[in-house]
């Protein structure tokens, strides 16, 4: 059980830090949208508890810096699913 | 010598499972059966099965594996630390990222081996992720310090590439 728990509180830092590089790379480099698309990925899917404000302004900008095919066909549903409230939650 | 048994009242009208109003489905025609005594639409989807199970509802029967309902946490922070690598791969310090996130996917690659937990292609994606973007960034620094026209100082670089040549 606590190796489970040290596994979960070691994913969770992990977590954090990667959100936390993201945003220092957006804040950096506001121009580079792919920065921006894959923080409201992760912002809207991977969290335990979605961030849906930050994820659909991310989502936006994301959109606005005109993306691959690839990369609006993950943001556009995303964006729908968070506008709609239906958010997918990771859990544990 | 006895008579047999009067029929019952109402004609002669089968009775039992195959009784006119309990034809659920098939090439007849919609007839005037009467309704049965139970509303159309009243059970929930899902709640019946074919086939017998042993095990009451929401568990799973011995011998099967329960399915996996919660993502594991290692695959989901393996994946985003892999995506966190690929972004600027040519920065090097930048690899820290990409290398956690490739360690986290093994660790999440073997909590959802058995499908204990769910996250399996995210552990596998994001192993690849971060082992394509470790090579293209040993790739490229190797690049950078081995040729002339790169000035290296510490972690950073500036190239002028003389067209030229």
């Amino acid at each position: 059980m606590s190796s489970q728990g040290s596994e979960t509180a070691a994913s969770s830092a992990g977590l954090q830090a990667a959100v936390g590089l993201l945003s220092d790379v957006t804040t950096d480099t506001p121009d580079y949208g792919d920065a921006h698309c894959f923080l409201a990925v992760v912002l809207g899917r991977f969290l335990p508890t979605p961030d849906v404000d930050q994820a659909l302004d991310q989502g936006a900008i994301c959109l606005a810096n005109d993306p691959t095919g690839l990369t609006s066909q993950l943001v556009g549903p995303l964006m729908d699913e968070l506008r709609g409230g239906t958010a997918v939650t990771s859990g544990g | 010598m006895s008579l047999p048994p009067a029929p019952p009242p109402g004609g002669d009208e089968p009775t039992g499972p195959y009784a006119p109003g309990s034809a659920p489905s098939g090439p007849y025609p919609a007839g005037p059966y009467p309704a049965g005594p139970y509303p159309a639409g009243s059970y929930p989807a899902g709640s019946f099965s074919t086939m017998p199970s042993a095990a009451p509802p929401g568990y799973a029967a011995y011998g099967e594996r329960p399915p996996a309902t919660t993502y594991s946490g290692m695959a989901i922070a393996g994946f985003v630390l892999a995506l966190v690598g690929i972004l600027p791969c040519f920065w090097v310090w930048f690899q820290v990222p990409g290398l956690l996130g490739v360690i986290f996917s093994l660790i999440g690659l073997g909590a959802t081996k058995e499908r204990m937990r769910k996250g399996h292609g995210l552990a596998v994606a994001g192993l690849v992720i971060g082992i394509v973007s470790l090579v293209i960034t040993v790739a490229f620094t190797a690049f950078i310090y081995s040729t002339d026209d790169c000035d290296t100082s510490g972690l950073t670089f500036d190239c002028s590439f003389d067209s030229n040549n």
